[in-house]
């Protein structure tokens, strides 16, 4: 090539043809995969089960398996049940006395168990982690985390409420004050005793302002001057979260009957008072400070490698871990498949699509999928119901009428989600999809019908949408093109499909007014109350949706102290005007895959109630039954490396 | 007819007189120089193959059938199906416009602000020059993808942004180039000719230096586009680009990736488009180097 002084330079824009190195700025593919991959893995590590719920041990001296009486009571206790609780703690076959929540070591396990030094979990765990408890900072835990300590109330495999560190509770005349009275006997294994003084530490370091935490939301409006805490406005001495008449007498107090604060307490792992005091609330992020009452200690955490809890032998609580060791390796989420087919960690959930693929072509792969409730998460469009043309119902019927969700469940989901017809996943709670399933079924006649009726015969003069998406994963993606296809191709209507990043998303939504005409979301639960799902749609929440009747519903369901069913109803009769007024369109719940090796397995792996087989939300955690309900088998020298 | 390729001006027998413009000359060097040739056919088909896209894809792009998605390459789908059921040849063909219409839109911008900014800045020279040549400075200090990466998260993807903001960072090298070649070019003697006879300094640009600087111009346009069409396939793939249900290569290249230990046809077929647009035009932006190179100084 001539070397005149007019050559020109080969990138004539000046770009770098450095694009490679760019790859590595997928921020949406990153952000998005690594965040929901740690999110979801948060709470959906490894389930539990509850003790073989049908037979009482039978040297246990406790009368009736307080599970089967516990199992009468629907998921939404709305007075705690008062009997006394007796050990609800696996598999006990072998003389552990019920009164006593002793228990400390395993009891004799199964069999086909391996041997103590064998029983140890490996999974991977994303980098972002920076402390173990939930009262610091949600966000920032591995994928198993809140071992360290036991909430008021743990839930068992079927998502009932159970008894943990408080033995029994109940709730004043005017439903406005809860007492809990905390098992004796619970130690923190530097000496000290678990007391109410413990919770009472930990609610205030939650509400305190200079903490900054990250879930303060979760609280407001429930717990009495919690709104007025976190803003300063009231010292935190006030805050409704009390000791009461003695050490191991804990009081709660709400600004208005909130029978669903049990559930809500499912997430109320102490802090230690003592350790707080004198080494800070970060007491659990180094071995030599830290204090554990649960069954597990932090052992070592080598950043950027691994984390290592091993059975904490002061343990006096009432579950029977059979590991003895959890190892977190620290590692890219998008290696976790590659990980689990090596045989290198013995969990992995939320595959790739292609990965699933891969999974379920495999001969021994596809026998380890497992397909859970996760946290019961709706995928759904949303429209702005203030602003034309989603301010008439008629044009958001049409739309509800245009999702093929058999064709979308079949090609894309998988077994990764199934068809949402309702707000309420099925096992949820006061779900009641069959019943409504009609209202927004697949029709797409009916869909051309309505639209024209709206005045857009054929989508004419329909003005040009644009479908917001949040930092959505491949899968999302998938679905919502698919979407926006069908409107393309039936209604004659233009959609173009934008992934925008989380920030700029959630600030459009939440403006007033909103700013975003069409999008595409979910939710997923915090608590198991159908007022926790149901309120996503109050006035005033983060869709511009204002309808006074289902306010009214739902608002007086949830502080409706008489008989559970009639409460149920009264959130079903409001889920119906939901779905009937369409402000959004429920496209599918999500069942995140799960991968667990053959070599784990225990109660907490048996079908529930509605058949569901996987490891149920929240995980392998105190506030849950399953640590109580998981094993390692002797095959697992035959599989694990190393 | 019959004089050889390497002949310039040779003299005739017998009393007639051929000559060849510059342009004959640069033309006949550039159709025996085989690269280009081949970039040329391949630069055209892919245009014709654009311009004719609704006629020849099988399917309209946004049509998808869910009951046949991740279909393999078959009689009924030649290049198969996507995770959508969207027919693969149709997204492709359509692929294909939008990355020449990108690349060629998005350096046409560049031109007009490239090319005015850099006439101004040679010809006048002093202060204007000064500015101008400092925005240059500062707009070269940026990585050119990493300024498109800022300007997209700003204004948001789309079709119309990021032609826009392709040509809106890639107009400083024209800008340079055009300023190169006046500073040489208006010590040339016809223009201090010009000038003495009295044009204005507009007649002057527009009749005697536009012209003369434009053959480095159109080599460097010719170099821009395969810039251009790969800025947005690159700005697709990390997902700030083109929305759906437009096709883009880029995008398809980057929704492919997590299939392609299984559906590797979903992968293959955009970056071979995207490898066959970038080589075409390089190719005939190499042809046309060598073609017009020897008329310059």
């Amino acid at each position: 090539m001539s070397e005149g002084r007019n050559t020109i330079d080969r990138d004539s824009l000046g770009y770098e043809r450095i694009i490679l190195l760019h790859m590595r700025l997928r921020r949406r593919a990153l952000l998005g995969g690594s965040a929901g991959a740690a999110a979801a893995a948060l709470l959906a590590a490894c389930g539990g089960s509850t003790a073989p719920t049908a037979t009482p041990a039978p040297s246990s001296g406790a009368a009736g398996a307080p599970t089967a009486a516990q199992s009468a009571a629907t998921p939404i206790p709305t007075r705690a049940p008062v009997a006394v609780a007796t050990t609800v703690s696996g598999s006990a076959p072998t003389g552990t006395t019920a009164a006593s929540p002793a228990a400390t070591s395993p009891a004799a396990l199964p069999a086909d168990a391996a041997a103590p030094d064998q029983q140890v979990y490996i999974v991977n765990t994303t980098n972002e982690v920076k402390v173990f408890d939930f009262w610091e900072a949600v966000y920032a835990r591995p994928t198993i985390n809140s071992l360290f300590s036991e909430p008021l109330v743990r839930l068992n495999n079927d998502y009932e409420l159970q008894p943990a560190s408080a033995e029994s509770w109940k709730v004043s005349d005017d439903g406005k004050t809860w007492t809990f009275k905390i098992a004796p006997g619970l130690v923190w294994n530097d000496g000290n005793p678990v007391t109410a003084d413990d919770w009472v530490a930990t609610f205030q370091y939650g509400a305190d302002p200079k903490h900054a935490w990250d879930f303060t939301w979760f609280f407001q409006g429930i717990i009495k001057n919690w709104d007025d805490a976190i803003t300063g406005k009231v010292p935190l001495d006030q805050l409704g979260v009390k000791r009461g008449g003695d050490a191991n007498t804990l009081i709660f107090e709400t600004q208005a009957p909130s029978p669903y604060l049990p559930a809500m307490l499912v997430y109320s792992w102490p802090l230690s008072k003592a350790a707080l005091a004198k080494s800070g609330p970060l007491y659990n992020t180094k071995p030599e400070t830290s204090v554990s009452s649960g069954p597990f200690v932090l052992t070592s955490w080598q950043k950027d490698q691994q984390i290592v809890f091993e059975r904490n032998p002061k343990y006096k609580g009432k579950l029977t871990p059979a590991f003895t060791k959890i190892v977190q390796k620290i590692a890219d989420a998008k290696t976790n498949f590659t990980a689990y087919q090596n045989n290198e960690i013995d969990y992995t959930d939320h595959p790739a699509p292609a990965e699933l693929k891969i999974a379920q072509g495999d001969p021994d792969l596809s026998k380890q999928i497992f397909s859970s409730n996760g946290d019961f998460r709706t995928f759904y469009l949303f429209f702005d119901v203030n602003t034309p043309p989603f301010d008439n119902l008629k044009v958001r019927q049409a739309f509800s009428h245009i999702v093929d969700r058999d064709a979308i469940q079949k090609s894309i989901l998988g077994p990764a989600g199934t068809q949402a017809y309702s707000w309420l996943a099925p096992g949820f709670p006061g779900s009641q999809r069959e019943a409504v399933k009609d209202i927004q079924k697949f029709d797409v006649a009916l869909a051309k019908q309505l639209l024209a009726d709206a005045g857009f015969p054929d989508g004419k003069n329909f003005p040009k949408q644009t479908m917001w998406l949040r930092n959505a994963v491949a899968l999302d993606q998938a679905i919502a093109n698919a979407i926006a296809a069908s409107i393309k191709q039936n209604l004659n209507i233009d959609v173009e499909v934008s992934n925008k990043d989380t920030k700029l998303f959630t600030d459009s939504l939440t403006a007033k007014p909103t700013k975003i005409p069409f999008g595409y979301v979910s939710y997923g639960m915090d608590f198991l109350d159908p007022f926790n799902m149901l309120s996503v749609w109050l006035s005033g929440g983060r869709h511009s949706w204002v309808n006074k009747d289902f306010d009214t519903k739902v608002k007086t369901a949830a502080s409706f102290i008489g008989p559970t069913d009639q409460r149920i109803k009264m959130f079903q009769d409001a889920e119906r005007i939901l779905v009937s007024d369409a402000p959004g369109v429920f496209i599918y719940h999500e069942t995140p895959i799960q991968l667990i090796k053959p070599y784990v397995t225990g109660p907490a792996l048996q079908p529930d109630k509605s058949g569901n087989k996987s490891l149920h939300w929240p995980g392998y955690t105190t506030a849950d039954s399953s640590p109580s309900g998981l094993y390692i088998t002797k095959d697992v020298t035959k599989l694990r490396k190393g | 007819m019959g004089t050889s390729a390497t002949a310039t001006n040779e003299l005739p027998l017998a009393g007639t007189t051929r000559t060849r413009t510059n342009l004959q000359l640069a033309t006949q060097r550039f159709v025996h120089h085989r690269l280009a040739m081949a970039g040329l056919a391949i630069t055209l088909v892919l245009v014709f193959i654009a311009l004719l896209a609704p006629l020849l894809a099988p399917e309209p792009y946004y049509y998808s059938d869910l009951a046949q998605a991740n279909e393999f390459p078959s009689h009924h789908h030649l290049l198969g199906t996507d995770a959508i059921g969207h027919d693969f040849l149709s997204r492709m063909i359509y692929g294909v416009r939008t990355s020449l219409l990108v690349g060629f839109v998005a350096v046409l911008i560049a031109c007009c602000i490239g090319m005015p900014l850099g006439l101004v800045a040679g010809l006048r020279g002093g202060m204007t020059d000064f500015l101008v040549m400092r925005v240059v400075d500062v707009m070269t200090a940026f990585p050119g993808i990493l300024f498109a990466i800022f300007l997209i998260s700003v204004v948001g993807g789309g079709l119309f942004n990021v032609i826009v903001v392709i040509g809106l960072t890639g107009w400083v090298t024209i800008c340079r180039l055009m300023r190169a070649q006046l500073l040489s070019l208006r010590e040339q003697e016809y223009v201090t000719a010009a000038r003495a006879m009295g044009a204005s300094e507009a007649a002057i640009a527009v009749r005697h230096l536009l012209p003369n600087a434009l053959a480095p111009m159109i080599i460097a346009i010719a170099l821009a586009i395969p810039t251009a069409i790969f800025a947005e396939a690159g700005l697709s793939f990390l997902g700030i680009g083109i929305n759906e249900p437009t096709p883009s290569l880029g995008k398809m290249v980057s929704d492919s990736a997590p299939y392609i230990r299984v559906y590797w046809h979903l992968g293959f077929f955009p970056t071979l488009a995207i490898a066959l647009a970038m080589l075409g035009f390089t190719f005939v932006g190499d042809g046309l180097r060598d073609a017009l190179d020897t008329r310059l100084g």
